[in-house]
Formats: structure tokens, C-alpha cells, sequence
């Protein structure tokens, strides 16, 4: 127990003196968390703004008097969109949409003839389609509005026309909408306890044997236990440093939010700070030691970050599958570290009840497999092989 | 007392058809008496370090046993590691540490601590001479400094056995000179030291007893005077070269 004090405690020395751990401890941590929250609100209040602009475009709106009429009826303001704007769409540098009237609109529709119009957008900007689809309800509710005096006059009911009428009730967790978008939040956390660790744990193992320190280590009396768990222990506190930091991070940068939307769906407090603690917990002590294993194998830093680099990729791969493969609250997933993480803490920013299984099954399958990892290493050390880096 | 007798090792490296058997060591046998200083000659690749490993229970013999004041080295490990100071041939110093944070660590792993640990290092430090050093980070040390701190390392439980390897490797003259006092110092103190080198003047000055090793075997063993007196040479470098590589070279 002596032993494993001094080589934490010589550990977390030699960490703290590394600038490096230093840096990517405070980058992930303290910018990371707000950056994301920053843009997401950015995001949310621009797609919000533009979605309840005021201010629709019309090229050619002279064209359409009974149409712009109707827009103002809606509490729209018409304003005609700059000259190159199909220049502008084309090149990207557009984020809004522009109805396009014909000439000789008005006389078309007097008489009763279908007339096109079209809706100029970029798909690749949600603000834009989303004016777009704007714009093509607006239209919509006037050509309906036109339909129906038509009907009336001619001594039709126009329910005749819509013999189906859909109600959309919304079930699913109030919170539902924001939480779409904070899918972002668990994987950020996820990988900052990933990114955390990485340093330390490949200098405690490959660094260890590039500087030649290794060999002249494994000749004290110590047990090869002793050693990894130090080891590990200390790899651990970088990894719960960070996450800590970025999970107080995101509670901070919850208070900033412009968007009122999001701050509603986002309330991230004391206890949702330390429930993203409790389920990430086991998950900083997972990572720590599968860090240190993969990097034990490596010669020097150089390997080390190589064969680590499958470790930060899964993690941050993980999370998105279960977006990607459409598999939704599958139970399975509790069993598979970070997707498991990733699930309940999606849950508790929708909303959706967490049960206490679902913290203690992903938290029980880290501690099993940290244990095997441990155990590996502990083996692995008193491999020649492995103390020379030999083959 | 270190006796090894008719050790043997053996590494595979490489894989499929890079695969290759190297027999590093093929037969080594010395006694190393205490309050003596043995020196273990030989040329590049000869197996001096393999040897010293396998004392040093780093490496397991594929024959052959070894003790360090009669604890076998196999089967009672954690006690040959005790009762071992080792300065191995990477000298491995944490160069975010300072040296005393160096020295102090490897004491504690040897379950030292307290005040008796500050002593012990400020009176190594003195010994060895590089007390200015003693709070600056080890980063940036010359080759002669990195040894001082790394033989403090090695010796901070006070071993009765010493092993070291190649130790005036890159030293300049002075720190050699040092580092020789330093180990004639520990004989004295009835210490077993046994230390590889291929350096012949510093072997004939400071070494009782000579263990030439040559492609994995021991080819002699005995005093300086033995070795020149059994091949006829004067000199101690024309009578290793004659041992280990045959008349002719």
C-alpha cells in the first residue's frame, strides 16, 4: 500500500509538471463545454429568428398585390430580396429563401389558370430551408384561402374538399426538442474523459520505457499490482479532472444561453452535474486503464498515440451509432461502455425517466472490465517481451 | 557473495520470416566475493547485460542459477531486488523531477521515508558530489550529473550488493575519477560489487577479480595477475583480446 502511494503520488507529481496534461486538461475542460453550448445556442436562436422573422422576401412582389396583401394579413413585412441573389443561394452565402412571382400573376390567377411559383433556397443551410418551408406554407394558406371562396361562391361546402382532418399531439418528453440537439453534450463529455487521459496514460507506460526508466523501475521490490494501480490511479485523476472540468463547464455555460428555447431544455444544474458524474464515473476509470494497456505495447510516444487513437475514435463513434442505426433506447446498449453513458445521459437531457439499472449496469460493466484490464497489465509486465520491447 | 553458475538465455525476435534465435547467453559462470570488485570484460554483444539481467531478476535463465547472498534469483525474486542496488545501463531519471524527487522516490519504493530518507539522500549527494544539483529537474543534465543521480538511485537503500553496468560509459575524465573513488569507497565498506565495462586501464586499476565473457561464455575468471600470467601478456588488453577473440587479432 506504501508502494502504491509513492508511485501515485510520483505520478501525479510527474503530471502535473507535464505542460501537455496541463493544456489538454484546461482546453477540454474550460472550453469545450461552453464553445458547444455557445453554438448550439447560436444555432437554435438563428434557426429560432429566422423561422419567426417578420420579413419575407418576394421578388417581383408588384406582380402579386392580392398575395403581398395576404402576407401583411399575416403580420409579414415584404421586402424584395438583393439583385443576385440566385448568385448568392448558388455560392452559399445565402441563409434565407425567395419567392419568385411571375409576371402577369395576378391576371393568371383572376382567371382562374394554375399558376407556378417557385421557392429559390439552399438545401445545405437549415436557416434557408427552413424559410423555405415558411414560404411554402404562406403560399399554401393563401391558394387554400382562395379555394375556399371559390367553393363558397359556387355553393360548394369546402369541407367537401378535406374529408380527413390530422390532429399532431406530441407524447414524448417535453424537453424533447432541445434534446435533439444536446445529443452533443454526452459525447463532448465522453471524449473530454478520453482526452484527459491520454497523455498521462501513455507517458506512465510507453514513456516509461522510451526514457529507459522501465528497467531500472521493475528492479525494485515492488508488485507488479502496486505499480499498474498507482499508475492507473493517477491517469484516472487527469480523466475525472477533465470530465469534472467540463461537465462544470457546461453548467456555467448553461447560465449564458441567449436562447431561451435551449436554456428551458437545457437545465443542467448541481444534480445534473453530478448525475453525468455518477454515469461517467466508471466510464473515466474504464478508459484509464484500456488507455494504458494499448500504450504498454508501444515503444514510445510516437506508437503510443497511434494505438491509442482506435481507443478516442470508438468513443467518439460510439455515441453516434445508436443516432445513425435508428436503434433508439435498445436496453442492449447499457451493456456496451460509452454507448451505455451516452443513452442515459441522453435520456436525462430529454427528460425521460432514468431508472437506478440503468446507471448501475453500464457503471458495472467499466468496473468488471477495468478489473480485466488491470489484471492484463499486471501480467503483461512481467513479460520479457514486453519490459524490452522486444518483436 | 554473487554466484552465478552456468547461465543460459536465449530471445526469438522478429516475427514469421523475420524470426530469429539469438543465444545471448550460452554458458556464464562467476563467483563475486564480497568486499571485492569484479569486473565483468568483454566485447560488444558478448552478453554482459543479458548476465546482469538475469541477476537482477529482469530476465529469467533458460539454465543455470544465480544467487545474491544465497537468495536464489528465480524463485525468491522480490528479496534478490531488496538486497540489490542495480545502476542498469539505461540510467531512465524522470526529467520532471527534480533529482532528490528522483532518488526520494525509488527510496519509498524500497519502503524508506522520513527523515531518515533526507539524510540518506544529502549524504549520498555529498558523497557522490553533486549537492548544488540536488533541488534543480533533472532535465538538461550532463551524462556525468544523470549518473551521480542515478548511482544515488541505486544505492539509496544501501545494498549489499551493487551490480552496474558500462558506469564511466560517456563520463569525462573527471567524473570517471569520481565515480572510481566512489566504488573503491563502497569495497571498503565490504560491499560485493560487480560492474561490466570494456574499458581495460579502468578494469586493471580498480578490479580484484576479472570475469572476461566472450559470444554468451565465460573464457576466464581470476585475478589480473592470473590472466596475464596464463596467457603470457603484460598488458591486461592483450591478454583479454586473446582470450576473447583467439591469438592472431
Amino acid at each position: 500500500m506504501q508502494q502504491l502511494w509513492a508511485v501515485l503520488k510520483k505520478e501525479v507529481l510527474d503530471g502535473v509538471r507535464d505542460r501537455r496534461v496541463w493544456m489538454v486538461v484546461l482546453l477540454t475542460a474550460l472550453v469545450s463545454g461552453p464553445v458547444t453550448l455557445l453554438l448550439l445556442s447560436k444555432f437554435m436562436s438563428d434557426l429560432k429568428s429566422k423561422a419567426e422573422a417578420r420579413e419575407v422576401l418576394v421578388h417581383n412582389a408588384a406582380a402579386a398585390p392580392a398575395l403581398v396583401n395576404f402576407l401583411e394579413r399575416q403580420a409579414r413585412t415584404v421586402s424584395a430580396p438583393p439583385d443576385d441573389v440566385r448568385a448568392r443561394i448558388e455560392a452559399g452565402r445565402f441563409d434565407d429563401a425567395v419567392l419568385m412571382v411571375p409576371d402577369g400573376f395576378e391576371a393568371d390567377v383572376r382567371h382562374g389558370k394554375l399558376v407556378d411559383v417557385t421557392v429559390l433556397h439552399d438545401a445545405n443551410r437549415a436557416q434557408s430551408v427552413t424559410a423555405a418551408m415558411t414560404l411554402e406554407r404562406l403560399v399554401n394558406g393563401w391558394a387554400q384561402e382562395l379555394g375556399v371562396q371559390r367553393l363558397l361562391i359556387r355553393g360548394v361546402d369546402p369541407a367537401l374538399l378535406r374529408p380527413v382532418r390530422t390532429t399532431v399531439v406530441a407524447l414524448g418528453a417535453t424537453r424533447g426538442n432541445a434534446a435533439r440537439l444536446l445529443f452533443m453534450v454526452p459525447l463532448v463529455a465522453l471524449v473530454s474523459a478520453v482526452i484527459g487521459a491520454l497523455a498521462i496514460a501513455i507517458d506512465v507506460t510507453a514513456g516509461e520505457r522510451e526514457r529507459g526508466s522501465l528497467e531500472p523501475l521493475l528492479m525494485n521490490p515492488v508488485s507488479a499490482a502496486a505499480l499498474v494501480v498507482g499508475k492507473w490511479l493517477a491517469v484516472c485523476l487527469a480523466s475525472l479532472v477533465t470530465l469534472s472540468g467540463t461537465v462544470g463547464s457546461f453548467a456555467v455555460a448553461g447560465q449564458l444561453v441567449r436562447d431561451e428555447g435551449l436554456s428551458a431544455a437545457f437545465q443542467f444544474g448541481v444534480s445534473e452535474a453530478g448525475f453525468t458524474l455518477a454515469v461517467l464515473g466508471p466510464f473515466c476509470l474504464l478508459v484509464s486503464s484500456l488507455l494504458m494497456l494499448s500504450a504498454l505495447f508501444a515503444r514510445g510516444h510516437k506508437e503510443a498515440q497511434a494505438s491509442t487513437s482506435y481507443i478516442v475514435s470508438l468513443v467518439s463513434i460510439a455515441p453516434s451509432l445508436s443516432m445513425f442505426l435508428s436503434l433508439q433506447d435498445a436496453p442492449w446498449q447499457l451493456l456496451v461502455p460509452a454507448m451505455g453513458q451516452n443513452m442515459v445521459l441522453a435520456r436525462m437531457f430529454r427528460g425521460s425517466p432514468v431508472t437506478l439499472s440503468d446507471v448501475l449496469i453500464p457503471g458495472a460493466v467499466c468496473l468488471a472490465l477495468t478489473a480485466v484490464a488491470l489484471f492484463a497489465q499486471t501480467r503483461l509486465l512481467k513479460r520479457e517481451a514486453i519490459v524490452f520491447a522486444r518483436g | 557473495m554473487i554466484r552465478v553458475d552456468g547461465l543460459t538465455k536465449t530471445f526469438t525476435t522478429g516475427r514469421g520470416g523475420q524470426r530469429a534465435v539469438i543465444h545471448a547467453v550460452r554458458g556464464v559462470s562467476f563467483t563475486a566475493p564480497d568486499g571485492a570488485i569484479t569486473a565483468l570484460l568483454g566485447p560488444n554483444g558478448a552478453g554482459k547485460t543479458t548476465t546482469l539481467r538475469m541477476v537482477s531478476t529482469l530476465v529469467k535463465p533458460d539454465s543455470g542459477s544465480a544467487q545474491v547472498g544465497g537468495v536464489d534469483v528465480v524463485t525468491n525474486e522480490r528479496q534478490v531486488r531488496a538486497d540489490l542496488g542495480v545502476l542498469s545501463d539505461a540510467r531512465g531519471l524522470y526529467t520532471r523531477l527534480s533529482a532528490r524527487e528522483n532518488i526520494r522516490y525509488y527510496g519509498e519504493l524500497r519502503g524508506l521515508g522520513g527523515p531518515a530518507l533526507e539524510e540518506r539522500i544529502a549524504s549520498l549527494a555529498h558523497l557522490l558530489e553533486f549537492e548544488p544539483l540536488l533541488n534543480r529537474r533533472t532535465e538538461g543534465f550532463s551524462t556525468g550529473e544523470k549518473l551521480k543521480v542515478a548511482l544515488a538511485r541505486a544505492l539509496v537503500h544501501d545494498p549489499k550488493h551493487v551490480l552496474l553496468d558500462e558506469p564511466t560509459n560517456g563520463l569525462d575524465v573527471v567524473s570517471a575519477r569520481a565515480l572510481r573513488r566512489m566504488l573503491v569507497r563502497l569495497k571498503e565498506s565490504g560491499k560485493c560489487l560487480v560492474f561490466s565495462s570494456h574499458v581495460m586501464q579502468e578494469v586493471e586499476a580498480l578490479c580484484e577479480r576479472v570475469v572476461i565473457i566472450a559470444k554468451g561464455q565465460t573464457m576466464h575468471e581470476g585475478t589480473v595477475e592470473e590472466l596475464k600470467a596464463r596467457t603470457g601478456k603484460t598488458s591486461l588488453e592483450d591478454a583479454f583480446v586473446e582470450l576473447a577473440f583467439g591469438q592472431g587479432v
